[in-house]
């Protein structure tokens, strides 16, 4: 599955909510947490529903429910009995349980439908959250991957998030290896400035570099841009071509091209790159 | 000789305007028009009644014309579009003698060239003149650009008013308008204010629906073949217009591409391609930005042009939208005969006019219109638009962000159905787009006008198009 970025719709806008499926991001987030005011809960929920009934989209999509730990997630996963959605979105997870007990709430909404498989995607937002990160992915078969909540995290390290993301830089490097280790997809953490594209660009970039599979979004604009960074290039693409081909002309041995050896590694970075390439 | 006439109402004595006759005026101003409003006071202190007004257009800074209307000192309008405001009283209240007549800019240039369209007297706003009568609307304080609507008028006008908020005693230059073709000159404290012609967008549309149509719009031009070096092209004025613009832009820089020219209401991003290289030369009929306004003075190859040059259909050798290879158009709707409405809104109520919408779409190689699938709980694609503006036998695509549609009844499009699906473009048909479309606002009930017909929409050879009715009962 192409994960390149996910957008977070808030599930009380009735307008976002019908644009949806034009964004182009390749998960949509809809947001019954902190998208949306304490007092507005209990409508997003309802139009969430009306929503998703309606059939009006086509695009995938996960459920951010409130905490699984409080009073709201129970009647979060009450509305969508029955509504088509692919998976849920677990925010500030912290402990195994929490995963587990979501998972066992994704059984029982699917027990004796036709729609079943539907997956969680964990947020580790705390330093507790992310020292569990690890076995938080492995308590549930349903665990596909893994993002990082930038703003609580650096609450939570009583540190002001800077324009560089600096302080975050030890919890991104750990997330994507911890999600590798799990075999889990890594998503980066959210830019929060929306009118800063280049500045998206430069962390998105980033990101990329350490080994992240795509990266969270607040505004729709910020998709292209994502989307640009993580579309392998015409020469990337040349490349990987090449890599194959002297591969597949080698008939298994070790290959070499311009001089260079070919091992599994690139071989297996070249077969990425072509189906990244794809699936675009 | 000075042709400086103190006051408006002399000027219009000497003109010798009276009951029954017609005036004309250009709308280049836009939503910062002051001078139409001035010139209607003086008609009316005069007691001269029953007045045809015969605009290019009329926009925002025109609502101030409605005392007119309501007093019976108007009582024709012969214009190519018409403001809400304006719109709304004339379809609540019967004050017209006969229906408001809509022509394109091309056809109304030509129903001045045949006499269809008679104007005794042309009034002329010009942000710079002479006293000799030699005007344009590029420089002074009040510069709105291009004044080539009004280069039409005054060949035509039995008498010529040049109304001015800065008047030279040395010979204005550039003189867009020639001494010979005026005969009065009326300095008055001013025209109006050039922030209001800034109507047109300024930036490209960061709205992820209109980022999408934007994006397959430019991908259905590079696809068509009509982006070549040395093609010509119109752009317009909108969100989605000048997001095209730039992706076009970019994509001319990187396969190194040069158009001949670009044409029609000129905006800033044009002017930038101007200067940029990418496009070897402007034909400016309306100025829609600061920018453009400054370029039109600047620039040797950013050029004003008559409505007539633009787009007349009985200009000879053919007008300049003839030759373009493509055209981005909007519409309010559009329904699966193709056909376009950009004066009315889906509930039949005037909002704009037809401008040069018809005239593009007629003369363009490919005409592309472009529009979101819905608005609001309002449909944009309908079985049948609430009021015809442009033929569907015009249009050769409409892309909403749902797809391409692509107007196959035109032979030569079939093949273009097979580029676009080749290169991987979401082609649909327009019937899928309706239905699409109403999934999401639910089918609308049946347009219902009363019997009195208030505006008649007029194609480029002058039949009419489509008639616009009352509010019903």
């Amino acid at each position: 599955m192409l994960l390149r970025s996910l957008l977070f719709i808030p599930a009380d806008s009735p307008r976002m909510l019908l644009r949806s499926d034009v964004m182009r991001a390749d998960m949509i987030i809809f947001d019954l947490e902190d998208g949306v005011a304490p007092e507005r809960k209990v409508q997003a929920r309802e139009l969430l529903r009306a929503y998703l009934m309606s059939g009006l989209t086509s695009c995938q999509c996960m459920v951010r429910v409130n905490q699984v730990r409080g009073p709201e997630f129970a009647k979060d996963m009450a509305a969508l009995r029955g509504v088509p959605f692919d998976g849920l979105y677990l925010p500030k997870v912290e402990q195994p349980e929490e995963v587990r007990q979501a998972a066992e709430a994704l059984e029982s909404l699917e027990a004796g439908t036709e729609k079943t498989g539907r997956f969680l995607f964990n947020t580790v937002e705390t330093p507790l959250g992310l020292e569990n990160a690890m076995a938080c992915m492995q308590a549930s078969e349903r665990v596909m991957g893994v993002c990082l909540g930038s703003e609580d995290y650096a609450a939570s390290l009583g540190v002001q998030r800077s324009e560089d993301y600096t302080e975050l830089d030890y919890a991104r490097r750990r997330l994507v290896n911890l999600a590798r280790a799990a075999g889990r997809k890594a998503v980066d953490t959210v830019f929060a400035d929306a009118a800063d594209l280049e500045g998206l660009r430069a962390q998105t970039l980033y990101g990329k570099r350490l080994g992240y599979d795509g990266k969270a979004a607040i505004s729709p604009a910020q998709i292209p841009v994502i989307h640009s960074v993580f579309a392998p290039s015409g020469e990337e693409v040349r490349h990987a071509r090449e890599v194959v081909r002297a591969l597949e002309q080698a008939a298994g041995a070790i290959a070499v091209l311009n001089g260079k050896m070919i091992d599994k590694p690139v071989a297996e970075q070249a077969r990425h790159i072509l189906e990244l390439a794809q699936s675009i | 000789m000075s042709k400086v006439v103190k006051t408006l109402k002399s000027a219009i004595q000497l003109c010798g305007l009276e009951d029954g006759m017609t005036i004309s005026f250009h709308h280049n101003l836009r939503s910062g028009d002051r001078a139409a409003a001035q010139i209607l006071a003086a008609i009316a202190s005069l007691g001269i009644k029953d007045i045809t007004i015969a605009p290019t257009s009329l926009l925002p800074g025109h609502d101030a014309l409605i005392p007119y209307i309501e007093d019976g000192t108007i009582t024709r309008i012969q214009t190519s579009g018409v403001t809400p405001q304006i719109g709304r009283l004339l379809q609540s209240r019967a004050l017209l003698k006969q229906p408001v007549e809509m022509r394109t800019h091309g056809s109304r240039a030509a129903a001045l060239e045949s006499g269809e369209i008679w104007v005794n007297v042309a009034f002329v706003a010009a942000s710079q003149a002479d006293k000799y009568g030699g005007c344009n609307g590029c420089a002074g304080v009040s510069a709105f650009g291009s004044i080539g609507y009004s280069m039409v008028d005054v060949r035509y006008a039995e008498k010529v008013i040049v109304v001015t908020d800065q008047l030279l005693d040395e010979p204005v230059h550039p003189a867009s308008i020639e001494q010979s073709s005026v005969n009065f000159v009326v300095p008055v404290e001013s025209i109006g204010d050039p922030a209001g012609i800034a109507t047109a967008s300024l930036s490209p549309s960061r709205n992820p629906v209109d980022s999408l149509i934007a994006d397959m719009t430019a991908q259905l031009i590079i696809h068509s073949g009509c982006l070549y070096d040395g093609c010509r092209m119109q752009t317009g004025a909108g969100k989605i217009s000048l997001a095209v613009a730039s992706k076009l832009s970019r994509y001319m820089e990187q396969e190194q591409i040069t158009a001949d020219f670009a044409m029609g209401g000129v905006t800033g991003a044009m002017v930038e391609m101007l200067e940029k290289g990418q496009i070897r030369a402007l034909y400016d009929v309306q100025s829609f930005d600061g920018r453009a306004v400054r370029s039109v003075l600047d620039n040797d190859r950013h050029m004003e042009v008559s409505a007539t040059a633009y787009a007349s259909p009985s200009a000879k050798g053919g007008a300049i939208v003839d030759q373009l290879d493509f055209t981005i158009l909007g519409a309010t709707e559009i329904d699966t005969g193709f056909n376009v409405n950009v004066i009315t809104d889906s509930n039949g109520c005037l909002i704009s006019g037809t401008g040069g919408h018809g005239d593009s779409a007629d003369g363009a190689q490919l005409t592309i219109i472009t529009a979101p699938l819905y608005r609001m709980k309002y449909p944009t694609v309908t079985d049948r638009v609430s009021a015809i503006c442009t033929p569907g036998r015009c249009v050769d695509a409409f892309v909403c962000e749902k797809g391409i549609a692509v107007n196959t009844e035109i032979e030569h499009n079939r093949e273009l159905v097979f580029r676009l699906r080749d290169a991987g473009l979401p082609v649909r048909t327009i019937q899928d787009m309706k239905v699409e479309a109403e999934r999401f606002t639910g089918k609308l009930p049946p347009l219902r006008q009363g019997g009195r017909t208030v505006a008649k929409v007029l194609w480029r050879d002058g039949t009419v198009l489509d008639e616009i009715g009352a509010y019903p009962e």
